[in-house]
C-alpha cells in the first residue's frame, strides 16, 4: 500500500479508530500487527510468509542468545540469524546479480557458463526489515539489550506498518520499549503527527512525483534531449529522490505519531551540508548510523591506523552502494561517496566539525554546500541510470554540447523546484522541527496552510498516477 | 494557495486549460501559449499567434518556398512530444536537405478529435489564409464520418446541395465556456480538478480510491464488431471530396488499416492524390518496434519518436513525389 494513494487514507480512517478504542496494550499491539500485515499482504500476501520467518526466528534466537552463557552457542546463535536473514536476503535481492556477473566475468575470459537465471520477485521493503532485525541479534549479543519476552511486540518491532518498507530503519533499543508500553498518542503527537503526514504527502506527490515525470522521460530516451536538458534532469532528480524519500519518511513519522510511536529522523536537510561527512550525517540517517555501528566499527572502524580506517570505510560505503540494490551503479555509487569521504578525512584531518549548524552564512560556506551539492549530484548520476551505456551517453552529451531552444524554460523549471525544497528545507533548519507550521500562532492560518497542501496534493493524485516511493524498490 | 499556484505554474507540474473561442475558428488553441505536457510521452511546444503549433509564418509565402498544410487530429497535432521531433521537422530538413536551392513551410494545423469535416472547415476558415502549395488531411478510417462532438467548433453542414461552414452561435454555450475559462485558464489548481473530474467519469471512483480492492473487469479480448454503418458514405464527406482542389489536397490515411473503398474510389473519381503511412508504419511494427508504445509510461497511444521518424520519412518522400510530378 503506498502512502500516497486513496487506500492508504482509507486504511488509516480505517483502523485508527478501532486502535484508539481498543482497550489494553495487548489488544492494541495484536491489531497493529494484524493491520501491518494487511498493508504489507496488499502488494503480495505471499510475502508476509518471509515477515513472519525473521520474525519468528529472531524472536527466539534473541531469547536463545540471551539464555545462553557459552560463548561458542551465542556466536552460533548469531550467525543463525546472521545467515538466515542475510540468506533471505541474498537469495531474493542478489541471486541474479550475482549469477549474471559471474556468468559475464566468465564469459570474458573465455569459459562459457550457462547458469540458472530466476524470475525472482522483491519483496518489497526486504532490506529494511532484514536490517531492523539483525540490529536486535546483534545488539542483544553484543549485551546492549536484553530480549522482549512478549513475541507479539517483536512481531510488532518488526511489522510496524508505518515504517516497515522504507524505514527508518529503528533500533530494537528505540522502538521496542514504546511498544512494550499501552500505545497512548498524546495530543500534541496527534496534530504533528497530521502535520507531518501532509507536509510529507506534499514533499513526495507535489515536489517528488512531479519532478519525477520530467526524470523519468529525460533519463527513459537520453537520445532525444539536448545537453542543458540532461543536466536539468539531473538536477530534478536531485530533488526527486530527496523529496520522495523525506516525503515518505515524514509520512512515516507523521503516521507512527498517530499511533502514539515516535521514529527517528531520517532527514536533517542534506543539501546544506557543507562537506561530505556532514552529508552523510543528514542523509538516511538511519541507515548511515546503522551501517556505521554495525558495519564500519565491526570492521574495526578508526581504531586500527589511518589506512585501515579509509579501507573500513571504502567496504561500508560499496556495501551500503549495494544495499540501495542489486546492480553495479550502486555500487559505483557507494564507491564514489567511499572516496570522497576518504578524501574528505585525509585532508581535513580531526577538524570535522560535529555540529549540523551553520552559525552564520558566509561566502565560504555558500561555496563548500555548493561543492557537497555538485559532487553529490554526480553521485546520483550512476544512482540513475540504469546501465553503463546509460552514464556514458550522458558524459558524451554533455561532452559534445548541443544547445536546446527550451534552455531558458528547462532552466526555470529546475530553479522553481529547488527554490521550492530550499524554502521547506529552511524552515525546518531554522525551526528545527519536521512539523515547522505547528509553531504559527494563529491556528486559521495553521490550519488553512495544512488544509491547501492536503487538497492540493489529493487533487493531483485524483488526475495523475501514484509513483511507487523510490526506495521501496530497496 | 497562491504561493503553491505559482510553484505549479512555474514548474510546469499544472497546466491551464489550452483553450479559447474565437469568432473565426470556433474553440480553438490559445494564442502564445507555451505548454508542458504529460501523458503517453513528455512534449514541449507553444502555440503561435495563429493558434498552431510551431513558429509563426507570415501569411504572404517569401519565395522558392513549398507551403504545407498539414490537417489532422492528435496524431498530427502531436503534443506528447517535443516539437523537434514532430513528423512535419523530420520531413521539412529531410527536403531542405535534398533541395538546397527551396525553402520548405510545413505548418502543422492538426487539432485533437478532428474528423474530416473538422479539417475541411479548418481548411476554409484558417488554412487558405496561408497560401499553402498543398493541404494534406491526414486521417483514419473513424474520421471519415462528421461526429459534430464540439458544439463550439465550425460545423460542416450540407444545405441543399452546397457545403456551408457554420460556426455555432449558441450564446449560452458560449457564456458558459467564458465562465469556465475564468477559472480553468487562469488556476492550475481548477484545471488539475477539472482533469480529476473527468477522469472519475471514465474511470469509477471506487476504483479510484480503493485500488486493488476494486478490480475493475478487464477488457474482453473480442475483436471490436465494425458496426457496417461506420464505413457506410456519407453525404457531407462525399460534398467534402467533390468540393476538393485535386491540384492541392492530399490524402494520407495515418493508419496501418486502409480506408473504406468508396472513399479511395470518390479520390479517384475526383483525381485527389492518395497516400498511406500504413505501409510504413507496419513495416516498423514487423521489425519489432511499435509506433505506439510508449516504453517509459508503459503505455500505448499515439506515435512515439521512432513512429515520428518513419512517418517523417514518408511525408519526405510523398512531398518529393509531388513536386517532381
Amino acid at each position: 500500500m503506498l502512502f500516497n494513494s486513496f487506500i492508504f487514507f482509507i486504511f488509516l480512517g480505517a483502523i485508527l479508530p478501532i486502535f484508539y478504542f481498543l482497550p489494553n496494550k495487548q489488544s492494541k499491539n495484536i491489531f497493529l500487527v494484524i493491520s501491518s500485515y494487511f498493508f504489507y499482504g496488499y502488494w503480495d500476501w505471499r510475502f508476509c510468509g518471509l515477515l513472519a520467518i525473521s520474525t519468528v526466528i529472531d524472536f527466539y534466537i534473541g531469547r536463545k542468545i540471551y539464555e545462553t552463557k557459552n560463548t561458542k552457542k551465542r556466536k552460533l546463535f548469531l550467525i543463525i540469524s546472521l545467515v538466515s536473514n542475510l540468506g533471505i536476503l541474498a537469495f531474493f535481492k542478489y541471486f541474479n546479480f550475482f549469477v549474471d556477473s559471474f556468468v559475464t566475468i566468465s564469459e570474458n575470459i573465455g569459459w562459457n557458463v550457462d547458469f540458472l537465471h530466476l524470475n525472482i520477485l522483491l519483496p518489497v521493503g526486504i532490506s529494511f526489515y532484514t536490517f531492523q532485525t539483525l540490529s536486535y541479534t546483534i545488539d542483544v549479543f553484543k549485551k546492549k539489550l536484553e530480549p522482549t519476552k512478549n513475541f507479539i511486540d517483536f512481531a510488532l518491532f518488526v511489522s510496524f506498518f508505518p515504517q516497515l518498507v522504507a524505514g527508518p530503519i529503528e533500533r530494537a533499543k528505540a522502538l521496542l520499549p514504546q511498544l512494550s508500553k499501552k500505545l497512548t498518542p498524546s495530543i500534541e503527537q496527534i496534530k504533528a503527527g497530521i502535520t507531518l503526514i501532509v507536509l510529507g504527502l506534499f514533499r513526495k506527490v507535489m515536489i517528488g512525483d512531479t519532478a519525477g515525470r520530467y526524470v523519468d522521460s529525460i533519463f527513459g530516451d537520453l537520445n532525444t534531449y539536448m545537453s542543458i536538458e540532461l543536466i536539468v534532469g539531473l538536477v530534478l532528480f536531485s530533488i526527486q529522490i530527496y523529496a520522495d524519500f523525506s516525503g515518505y519518511s515524514h509520512m512515516a513519522r507523521g503516521t507512527a505519531k498517530l499511533l502514539g510511536v515516535e521514529l527517528m529522523k531520517n532527514f536533517e536537510q542534506p543539501y546544506f551540508s557543507r562537506n561530505i561527512t556532514e552529508f552523510w550525517r543528514r542523509w538516511h540517517i538511519s541507515l548511515s548510523s546503522w551501517l556505521k555501528d554495525y558495519l564500519y566499527i565491526s570492521l574495526g572502524g578508526n581504531r586500527n591506523g589511518k589506512f585501515l580506517m579509509y579501507r573500513n570505510l571504502m567496504i561500508t560505503m560499496l556495501l551500503g552502494g549495494l544495499w540501495h540494490g542489486a546492480s553495479w551503479n550502486f555500487v559505483i555509487w557507494g564507491g564514489l561517496h567511499g572516496v570522497y569521504l576518504t578524501i574528505h578525512k585525509f585532508f581535513s584531518k580531526n577538524k570535522i566539525p560535529h555540529s549540523n549548524r551553520i552559525k552564520k552564512l558566509t561566502v565560504v560556506i555558500f561555496i563548500n554546500i555548493l561543492t557537497t551539492y555538485i559532487l553529490v549530484l554526480f553521485t546520483w548520476l550512476f544512482f540513475r541510470s540504469t546501465s553503463w551505456e546509460t552514464t556514458e551517453l550522458f558524459f558524451s552529451k554533455i561532452i559534445n554540447w548541443e544547445s536546446s531552444e527550451h534552455s531558458s524554460l528547462f532552466i526555470s523549471i529546475a530553479c522553481t523546484y529547488l527554490l521550492a525544497i530550499i524554502t521547506l528545507d529552511i524552515f525546518e533548519y531554522v525551526t528545527g522541527k519536521h512539523s515547522f507550521i505547528l509553531l504559527i500562532k494563529s491556528s486559521g492560518i495553521r490550519y488553512g496552510i495544512l488544509s491547501a497542501l492536503f487538497l492540493v496534493s489529493l487533487i493531483y493524485m485524483l488526475q495523475a498516477e501514484s509513483l511507487p516511493f523510490i526506495y521501496f524498490q530497496f | 494557495m497562491v504561493i503553491i499556484e505559482f510553484f505549479l505554474i512555474y514548474s510546469g507540474v499544472g497546466s491551464v486549460s489550452p483553450n479559447e473561442y474565437y469568432n473565426d475558428i470556433g474553440r480553438g488553441r490559445r494564442q502564445n501559449l507555451q505548454y508542458l505536457y504529460f501523458n503517453e510521452g513528455f512534449g514541449v511546444g507553444k502555440f503561435n499567434e495563429y493558434r498552431y503549433i510551431g513558429k509563426t509564418h507570415t501569411i504572404k509565402k517569401s519565395k522558392n518556398t513549398v507551403r504545407i498544410i498539414l490537417l489532422g487530429d492528435s496524431y498530427v497535432e502531436s503534443f506528447q512530444i517535443f516539437q523537434r521531433d514532430h513528423f512535419s521537422v523530420i520531413a521539412k530538413n529531410e527536403l531542405e536537405d535534398k533541395y538546397q536551392n527551396k525553402k520548405f513551410e510545413i505548418l502543422n494545423l492538426g487539432r485533437s478529435g478532428f474528423d474530416i469535416a473538422d479539417m475541411y472547415a479548418y481548411q476554409k476558415l484558417l488554412a487558405e489564409k496561408f497560401n499553402p502549395d498543398y493541404i494534406f488531411y491526414i486521417l483514419s478510417r473513424e474520421d471519415l464520418k462528421p461526429k459534430y462532438s464540439d458544439p463550439l467548433r465550425p460545423k460542416t453542414v450540407l444545405v441543399g446541395d452546397s457545403l456551408k461552414i457554420k460556426l455555432d452561435t449558441n450564446q449560452k454555450k458560449i457564456n458558459s465556456f467564458n465562465r469556465n475559462k475564468l477559472f480553468i485558464q487562469h488556476s492550475t489548481i481548477l484545471n488539475m480538478l477539472n482533469l480529476g473530474i473527468k477522469k472519475t467519469k471514465n474511470t469509477p471512483l471506487p476504483s479510484i480510491l480503493l485500488g486493488k480492492l476494486y478490480p475493475l473487469e478487464t477488457a474482453k479480448n473480442e475483436p471490436i464488431m465494425k458496426s457496417s454503418k461506420d464505413d457506410e458514405k456519407n453525404e457531407v464527406t462525399k460534398a467534402i471530396i467533390e468540393n476538393f482542389n485535386s491540384k492541392r489536397i492530399v490524402i494520407i490515411n495515418r493508419d496501418i488499416p486502409p480506408l473504406p473503398d468508396y472513399f479511395y474510389k470518390l479520390l479517384d473519381i475526383k483525381g485527389v492524390n492518395h497516400y498511406e503511412f500504413g505501409t510504413s508504419l507496419n513495416k516498423l511494427l514487423e521489425s519489432g518496434v511499435d509506433p505506439n508504445y510508449w516504453e517509459i509510461t508503459d503505455k500505448s497511444g499515439h506515435w512515439n519518436q521512432t513512429g515520428h521518424e518513419v512517418v517523417g520519412r514518408k511525408l519526405a518522400n510523398i512531398i518529393n513525389q509531388l513536386i517532381n510530378n
